[in-house]
């Protein structure tokens, strides 16, 4: 009962989210571009609050003429509703034509260009302005939670050296055995 | 007479259920791969696991800081089981993810962020144990570079060319191409993890992953189209042009003989080291020997000592692909047997 409760609750967050990030968000794109003159690809994590962008489709960047840039979205983590949590986000720009980019997403926001078939290029990272709420606080009675700290970890791994020790051992020792 | 072993009806069944399952199998998985995104960034070795996730470390040059479009760039399906036995699919098999990679993406990989050797341990040990029980199975049976090669195979007997039959020579020849293959490959993998050289990771880096030819295959079983026409720079469009050079030998040699291409596999070579110890085994009853050559002329790999041995032992060479062809073809009863650790599991029948 408890966690029917709980799971209400957390859904009833969801919709009041959705229901607030119904309008179009705009959030501007900010980078440093590169010393030489030329071709090279923004890239960056941003993260987005629960229930906003429902998939890789329903954000795009705009630059400062409101015409949509081709980009890659690559979704990194969900949220429990489906909806993105964080993706990253890559598109070409050219630091011989500075421009501003903006990030839109939400409402009835859709990407209709997409970033094919590229070249290596060299690669600068951007941030978002006004970055997207992405931590939810909530009251809810969990009850006790355990926390183990595991503070042995390196022979969890090192043991291994025994087995792996041991079976090339075997593997020479049968190998002598058999005719080339 | 037709032999009474089916070997090779339950190979290709086998080769193809496994063909299906590498490339396609991550979708059964789907819904465990949100969850397994929660830790991406985090150190290896935090996960709780016996198997540690092998990430880029933070700050180091990272495939994901590569551009879309190029190989380089990270297929973006996480596989379900982070492990790395014996050689498994290709980092270029976009939507399947059920395993990870083939052994030598793991060493080139870890090569180059420099993992420390704790971390390797788990995988290695996965490794040497499935070597250790199956030594080659994997290229005759489960390998879907060598699925696809058989099948290039059956196109050259459906179109009667005959097939040609490399001189051991030759075949030796591919084998020390593929220690130099091998080699350079890890040797590239180091020297650009070093700091000094990290510079060079965004052209060298998995230096025979961009050539091999599962780079154009892979992609194709996975239904995305592959990053064929890199040419932005000298050294990529090198790798490119390799790759389709490679990609057409591979093609010709399957078509011309059989399994050329798996003499040449530094996958194949790695997993070689173990089949004179494995468990699965070869054996010869000299006696029950006609020396009628069916077990030479079946072997796909050429191999010959088989049929020229004069003593009951264990016959297991480092070429073996333990295809058992050469036990299906035998004439005699119980001359040749398929043992593991000495159990007899299938013996020559006619």
């Amino acid at each position: 009962m408890k966690r029917i409760l709980i799971n209400a609750g957390i859904l009833f967050l969801l919709c009041l989210s959705a229901a607030g990030a119904s309008a179009a968000e705009r959030l501007e794109i900010s980078f440093t571009y590169p010393s030489f003159k030329g071709d090279f690809y923004a890239s960056g994590l941003v993260a987005f609050p629960p229930g906003a962008v429902g998939d890789e489709n329903q954000l795009k960047v705009v630059n400062a003429a409101g015409l949509e840039v081709a980009t890659n979205v690559k979704v990194r983590e969900t949220w429990f509703d489906g909806s993105l949590l964080s993706a990253d986000i890559t598109f070409a720009a050219n630091s011989s034509r500075p421009d501003r980019y903006h990030l839109v997403y939400g409402g009835d926001t859709l990407r209709a260009k997409r970033l094919g078939e590229t070249a290596v290029l060299p690669v600068s990272a951007f941030s978002v302005g006004g970055a997207a709420r992405t931590v939810e606080t909530m009251d809810m009675p969990v009850g006790q939670i355990n926390v183990r700290v595991d503070r042995s970890p390196d022979i969890r791994y090192y043991w291994h050296l025994v087995p792996l020790t041991a079976l090339l051992f075997l593997t020479v020792i049968r190998s002598r055995r058999t005719s080339r | 007479m037709k032999p009474r072993r089916r070997i090779t009806l339950s190979r290709r069944i086998i080769q193809l259920a496994c063909l299906i399952l590498l490339v396609y199998g991550g979708y059964l998985f789907k819904g465990r791969l949100a969850g397994q995104e929660a830790n991406v960034g985090e150190p290896p070795g935090t996960g709780g696991s016996l198997f540690p996730d092998l990430k880029a470390p933070k700050g180091a040059m990272s495939t994901t800081q590569f551009a879309p479009g190029s190989i380089l760039w990270p297929s973006g399906a996480t596989p379900v089981l982070e492990n790395y036995p014996p050689t498994l699919v290709c980092r270029f098999n976009p939507k399947g993810g059920l395993f990870k990679a083939c052994i030598v993406h793991f060493f080139s990989e870890n090569f180059t962020w420099q993992t420390h050797l704790k971390y390797l341990l788990p995988h290695l040990t996965l490794f040497v144990l499935l070597c250790f029980l199956l030594g080659r199975f994997w290229c005759g049976w489960v390998c879907p570079i060598g699925s696809l090669g058989d099948l290039l195979s059956w196109l050259r007997r459906r179109m009667n060319v005959p097939v040609r039959r490399f001189p051991a020579g030759f075949r030796n020849a591919l084998v020390f191409s593929s220690y130099g293959l091998l080699g350079a490959t890890l040797g590239i993998s180091t020297f650009i993890g070093l700091p000094n050289y990290s510079r060079f990771q965004c052209y060298w880096f998995l230096p025979y992953c961009q050539i091999c030819p599962a780079r154009l295959v892979c992609p194709v079983f996975g239904l995305i189209k592959p990053g064929w026409k890199d040419f932005t720079n000298g050294v990529s469009a090198t790798f490119t042009l390799l790759a389709w050079l490679v990609l057409g030998l591979f093609v010709a040699a399957f078509y011309w003989g059989r399994r050329v291409w798996c003499h040449l596999c530094p996958v194949g070579l790695v997993n070689s080291w173990f089949n004179r110890g494995a468990g699965l085994e070869l054996h010869k009853k000299a006696v029950k020997c006609n020396k009628c050559g069916y077990c030479a002329d079946a072997c796909p790999m050429g191999l010959t000592a088989m049929y020229e041995a004069d003593t009951d032992r264990k016959y297991n060479q480092n070429g073996c692909i333990m295809c058992l062809r050469c036990l299906e073809v035998c004439p005699k009863d119980g001359c040749l047997s398929c043992r593991f650790f000495g159990r007899r599991v299938l013996e020559s029948r006619y």
